[in-house]
């Protein structure tokens, strides 16, 4: 009865099952994290004013990523000095295979990464939550810890690497 | 850690061409690195998910994006009705892709001028004087001054924009301007306050000004001025001509607002040029010759005569639906919406239009905790509103609660 409903929901069920990945897919190329969203929201955008472009024999993921790709490199041309080079390098990273590809879910490597995170010393954790809750810049943290805007963004990527393997492990049952 | 990572991590966007090539060349050549940035990369965005919650509605924001569409041209419908033979192109708020368009047109120079010739050895002297910055750079579509496509407009230079597609011209303090096809204009700086002076002749334009970065938009009508003052903002300014319309008065755009007042009546035909401000974000102010200064904030539009008097205004309300419906006036009736700062009351009536999740509804289908962002227009004498209601997928229907009834069932 109600036809118009029927792409409706083929949309939002393609929206369901690929947001995450596509979102991630979207950070994984560089576009900076406060960005992904926008950048994701302006992807199905596209793909919701022409969904008979992707042809029937081609996963939506993948015709997904192709728009995110697009996208992307369209935000890096109107944000980045040099737009070209940030581009290569999106591209350069998109064809790193990566561990969100096996796990489409979000929902529990977060879980996986809260538990994580609370295993972290506490200034830690707040320096995390400053960056990434507060959205406080790394150099108003610098200045308020009396350390360099470098130092802190080393300190933020060892914790990365830390907490990466720390999800990994949980994955592997090792718990690290 | 490489610096050249580090520098990544840091500031991507603002990396010199040495350090982007650089940096390029090491990852190409290193595989290795690559997988480590990528991974870094896909753990900030796990860690935004985790402390940022809200990036969790990202599903129910889409659906409501695509389901505003309608609501949109809704809303672009009742601007064109307000400049019936008259505003012309209509305000639009737009996302960044609206920039493009797909025809190209024949490319027109409409702007020239002594004035700006004086304005270009002005300010020509004054970043000779201060070594501040180089000419505001071309970053999309083609931009002509004196009859050439150019990558850089000089200083005070008249430019138009050729071809159907938009310009976007980047500016000091992080700040940029996009033009539509055919916009005419210059672009210098205040030797005084040190901002930049975008004097529109013709045409709209989006402008983005910098946290840091302070600009102001010139027209013939009046003047907008948008600074950043640690906050970014985002506005369009857009010059038309209102062959008729009627003016609205400040209460009747507070009305339009969705705020409870008694706008009274003031309809005083208008005619001449108009200028049309939308904000996405941040502020602007907007300034006519003898009339005290008008702020537009946020998820506002207002189209002004060129005596600053407002012909259209429309704003956007967003908030959780709280309480239920509260008497009105006549068939009127009230609605409560919990925003970020404050609560709202918003007048509705059986001509309210309300959209549920992407379909069409009715006010009776709403339910407390629904997400509802209120589109509401005033166009002389008339204002149109317009719900458009998410509701948060957890919500299951709670029969103990009464529904939000229509005012026309009570």
């Amino acid at each position: 009865m109600d036809q118009p409903a029927e792409p409706e929901a083929h949309f939002v069920r393609i929206l369901h099952e690929t947001q995450g990945l596509i979102r991630a897919h979207i950070a994984g190329m560089g576009v900076p994290v406060d960005e992904v969203d926008d950048v994701a929201q302006e992807v199905y955008l596209v793909f919701a004013r022409q969904p008979e472009r992707m042809p029937p024999d081609v996963e939506p993921l993948r015709w997904l990523r192709g728009i995110a790709r697009n996208c992307s490199h369209e935000y890096f041309r109107r944000r980045a000095r040099q737009p070209r080079s940030l581009a290569a390098i999106a591209d350069l990273l998109a064809a790193v295979p990566a561990a969100e590809t096996d796990e489409p879910e979000t929902a529990p490597r977060v879980d996986r990464l809260r538990t994580c995170v609370e295993r972290l010393a506490t200034p830690h954790r707040d320096l995390l939550a400053s960056y990434y809750r507060d959205g406080r810049q790394a150099a108003d943290i610098a200045a308020a810890q009396g350390r360099s805007v470098g130092a802190v963004h080393m300190v933020l990527a060892r914790l990365r690497e830390t907490l990466r393997r720390c999800v990994q492990g949980q994955v592997q049952g090792t718990g690290t | 850690m490489n610096d050249l990572l580090l520098s990544y991590l840091e500031r991507r966007n603002d990396l010199d061409e040495a350090e982007a090539e650089a940096l390029l060349s090491l990852l190409a050549a290193q595989p290795q690195l690559c997988v480590w940035l990528r991974e870094q990369l896909g753990m900030e965005d796990l860690l935004a998910r985790l402390h940022q919650p809200e990036r969790g509605e990202f599903a129910n924001r889409v659906r409501y994006v695509v389901g505003a569409q309608p609501a949109a041209a809704f809303i672009a419908r009742v601007r064109g009705q307000a400049a019936t033979g008259g505003l012309r192109p209509s305000v639009r708020l737009r996302p960044a892709s609206a920039r493009r368009t797909p025809a190209r047109r024949r490319q027109r120079a409409l702007w020239a001028g002594a004035a700006a010739a004086v304005v270009l050895v002005a300010c020509s002297a004054l970043l000779l004087a201060t070594g501040r910055g180089g000419a505001p750079e071309v970053i999309q579509g083609s931009v002509v001054v004196a009859d050439q496509e150019v990558q850089r407009v000089p200083d005070g230079a008249g430019f138009t924009i050729a071809g159907g597609r938009a310009a976007i011209i980047r500016l000091d303090g992080a700040s940029d301007a996009g033009f539509a096809p055919a916009s005419a204009g210059t672009i210098s700086r205040d030797r005084a306050t040190g901002a930049q002076v975008v004097q529109l002749a013709a045409g709209e334009g989006e402008f983005h000004v910098g946290a840091q970065g302070k600009m102001r938009v010139e027209t013939a009508s009046g003047t907008v001025s948008g600074s950043g003052d640690g906050q970014a903002a985002n506005f369009t300014a857009t010059i038309g001509e209102a062959a008729t319309g009627d003016a609205v008065t400040e209460a009747e755009v507070m009305a339009a607002a969705g705020e409870l007042t008694h706008p009274g009546t003031h309809h005083a035909p208008v005619r001449g040029k108009t200028l049309a401000v939308a904000v996405r974000s941040g502020q602007a102010r907007v300034e006519f010759t003898g009339h005290p200064h008008v702020i537009v904030e946020a998820d506002q539009a207002r189209v002004f005569s060129a005596d600053g008097r407002t012909l259209v205004a429309e704003r956007v309300l967003r908030g959780t639906l709280k309480f239920f419906p509260t008497t009105g006036t006549g068939n009127s009736a009230n609605i409560v919406i919990s925003g970020r700062e404050l609560m709202r009351t918003i007048a509705v009536n059986p001509a309210t239009r309300v959209r549920l999740d992407g379909t069409e509804a009715a006010l009776g289908d709403l339910h407390p905790g629904d997400h509802i962002e209120a589109h509401a227009a005033k166009d002389g004498p008339l204002l149109a509103l317009l719900l458009v209601a998410t509701r948060p997928k957890a919500q299951l229907p709670d029969p103990q609660r009464k529904p939000v009834a229509h005012p026309a069932e009570r």
